[in-house]
């Protein structure tokens, strides 16, 4: 198994894409009614790109994990459990904080990618649900994010790869999150857009979703929907993200498999 | 009833029970609002044996937090306290100084001035990149039986300050308070206080979109509203809102579903347009300042008018176009497609909307969802870590969407008020 041979360190996934390829998620379940034009990337409306994820691309940290989702590439490291900075008050819970940035050279425009300040906060709201923050009082872990290349739907893969890592360092969670978003254009709603694609969009929806319990932690919605689609939407999102959840299951096997 | 009440009452309980029999958090409401009706005050009828214990002023938890500083102060006159840190009050209330004088105890001087600079150099980076996970709103100090009371208040559908679960607060509008601006308005929703000013500015479309004017929209929490959003403290909250704000008034990036027409900004194609810049401002904060903002945004959206552009078009259509700008002649916005802002917060099993800061702290997770005046969600936004069911959230757009009718034909007649006053 590649995925296993290569744990531990960071490899440029040209090669591992193909691998993946067979594991494209079938998620056929909302057949699209008018399927007139052919994405770019030669996907069907409802097919999410190959996902490549890894763990452990960086020593250092106490947990970390690589995501490659066509041309998005997410790096996740977690630090921690370790002391809280001296100015923070007493908490007997945990914190979690996370950071989310983009390398200068992630968008077609340099340096573009500061325009995604929201993305830290929004990064640690999917999470904070998830993750057991009264097993570490006292405490801070720390996840940051980098964006190596941002190729569309950046943030739920941030998200789920974030997750990845901190299951990785060994943080204890109620569930992995993972996360999923479709974009709608006209009566048509298509998983996993690309850069392009979003620059397009009538509406956008993001759902952070914990697959075992069943648990929508985050929600974003925006733009022009209607009461049947937004349903829709949510479900066929729900049913990439317990897919997805797999796959994350799959590599944290590897990687356990591994250490022994 | 009382007072505050007449202004706003949700009809949920009276007519359209039927929609909503699947929600179990309803099944009270008519039950409880009786019952707030035959007794005077609706806290003694609820919960007699709090009432008089627990009071929900801030003037209390004020007061208390000098009770639990000034104990060892000969001039607070007041007996010491019994115990240290009396219920969830915040022990870190008091200045540091204050305390490192009254518990005198060696520390640890700074090596020298270096020394001091160096450490300042390596904690100020982290501050600006990070996000901190410290809302102001968890700042309200309870103690566990105010914290019972507003729980129980709210599973028995009779709220701290006499209302149900799905009724706001008594709504004040008032237009036209910043001359300055090109529209104005200034929103109390009980003792929550906002103003959004809209101005416009011409400038030039950008390259993407040729056809489109640009909107923005920004907030800003101001230091008189809470102490908590002095200097840094509100950033991170204002960026909350704002990005809120945007999603649900903006619409998607192709411009569908967005409250307003961006098509209707633009003077001369490609070359020049009218720049729109909101501004909400936190006045006073006592909870729900997201729906507070996103009215007040539309009564000032009602109350803009863009000045009318003259163009005299040069015979080269490459040369800059002469634009005239009219102070005489104002155009009105459409604002009919201008969506309001419900946010439903979860305490317990329950949903109730308009908490006020007290009843925010108890949340457990709110929905925030954008609805326009034909039923449609122009946008939702998730806050509070808890995970919620699926079937939880689409019971929550449906509740919104039936309290947002309510909602924005209270806030057009006070438009129509607050314009025949001006």
């Amino acid at each position: 198994m590649s995925a296993a041979a290569t744990a531990g360190t960071y490899s440029p996934a040209s090669s591992a894409g193909e691998k993946r390829r067979e594991r494209k998620e079938e998620l056929r379940r909302h057949l699209a009614e008018d399927a007139d034009w052919p994405r770019a990337d030669g996907r069907s409306f409802h097919d999410c790109r190959p996902a490549f994820m890894q763990t452990g691309p960086t020593t250092a940290a106490s947990g970390s994990a690589y995501a490659e989702f066509g041309k998005t590439k997410v790096i996740v490291s977690v630090f921690g459990p370790r002391e809280s900075k001296k100015a923070m008050l007493y908490s007997d819970t945990g914190r979690l904080n996370c950071n989310v940035s983009y390398t200068t050279f992630a968008t077609p425009i340099r340096g573009q990618g500061t325009d995604n300040k929201e993305y830290s906060a929004m990064l640690h709201k999917a999470l904070e649900g998830a993750v057991m923050l009264h097993t570490f009082p006292k405490t801070t872990v720390d996840v940051f994010a980098l964006v190596l290349e941002s190729g569309g739907s950046d943030l739920p893969i941030i998200i789920s790869c974030a997750s990845l890592a901190l299951a990785d360092a060994g943080i204890m969670m109620y569930d992995l999150v993972t996360s999923v978003s479709v974009s709608c254009f006209g009566k048509n709603i298509i998983i996993d857009p690309t850069s392009d694609e979003e620059a397009w969009q009538d509406g956008s929806l993001m759902v952070a979703y914990m697959p075992a319990r069943k648990e929508i932690t985050q929600l974003t919605l925006t733009g022009e929907w209607s009461d049947g689609k937004i349903t829709n939407a949510v479900e066929l999102c729900m049913d990439a993200c317990s897919k997805l959840c797999d796959i994350l299951r799959e590599r944290l096997k590897d990687a356990s498999s591994l250490a022994e | 009833m009382e007072p505050n009440n007449e202004q706003f009452t949700n009809s949920i309980g009276d007519a359209p029970l039927h929609r909503c029999q699947h929600s179990p958090h309803l099944a009270t409401a008519a039950f409880s609002s009786s019952v707030a009706a035959a007794s005077g005050d609706p806290r003694c009828g609820a919960q007699p044996r709090l009432d008089g214990t627990v009071r929900l002023s801030t003037d209390r938890l004020d007061a208390s937090g000098d009770g639990v500083a000034g104990g060892s102060f000969p001039h607070c006159g007041r007996p010491p306290p019994l115990w240290p840190h009396p219920g969830g009050l915040l022990p870190n209330r008091r200045p540091l100084a204050l305390r490192r004088s009254i518990f005198p105890c060696p520390r640890p001087r700074l090596a020298s001035a270096r020394e001091f600079a160096r450490r300042r150099l390596r904690r100020s980076p982290s501050r600006e990149q990070r996000y901190a996970p410290a809302a102001p709103r968890t700042m309200v100090g309870l103690s566990e039986g105010e914290k019972h009371f507003i729980r129980g208040g709210i599973a028995q559908d009779l709220r701290t300050d006499g209302r149900r679960r799905l009724q706001f607060r008594a709504i004040s509008v008032e237009t036209g308070v910043i001359p300055q601006a090109n529209g104005s308005a200034r929103v109390r929703l009980g003792a929550t206080e906002v103003i959004a000013t809209v101005k416009a500015e011409l400038g030039k479309p950008s390259i993407l979109h040729p056809d489109k004017g640009k909107v923005s929209i920004f907030v800003d929490c101001s230091p008189t509203a809470a102490p908590m959003f002095e200097g840094r403290g509100s950033e991170e909250f204002s960026a909350e809102l704002c990005v809120a704000l945007q999603r649900c008034l903006l619409g998607g990036k192709s411009g569908a579903g967005a409250a307003i027409d961006l098509s209707s900004l633009i003077v001369v194609d490609g070359k020049v347009c009218w720049d729109l810049y909101i501004d909400g401002l936190v006045v006073s904060s006592d909870g729900n300042l997201l729906d507070a903002l996103a009215a007040a945004i539309k009564v000032a959206l009602s109350d803009t008018g863009i000045p009318k552009v003259n163009v005299s078009l040069s015979a080269t259509t490459d040369e800059e176009p002469e634009v005239n700008v009219s102070d005489e002649e104002f155009l009105q916005f459409d604002t009919s497609s201008v969506p309001v802002i419900v946010t439903l917060t979860k305490v317990g099993k329950h949903y109730i909307v308009d908490a006020t800061s007290e009843e925010e702290s108890q949340m457990s997770s709110a929905v925030s969802v954008s609805v326009n005046r034909h039923g449609q969600i122009r946008g939702l936004t998730k806050r509070g870590g808890a995970g919620l069911d699926p079937s939880v959230i689409f019971d929550m757009i449906s509740v919104a969407k039936h309290v947002s009718r309510q909602f924005i034909s209270v806030l057009d007649s006070e438009i129509l008020a607050a314009e025949a006053a001006e």
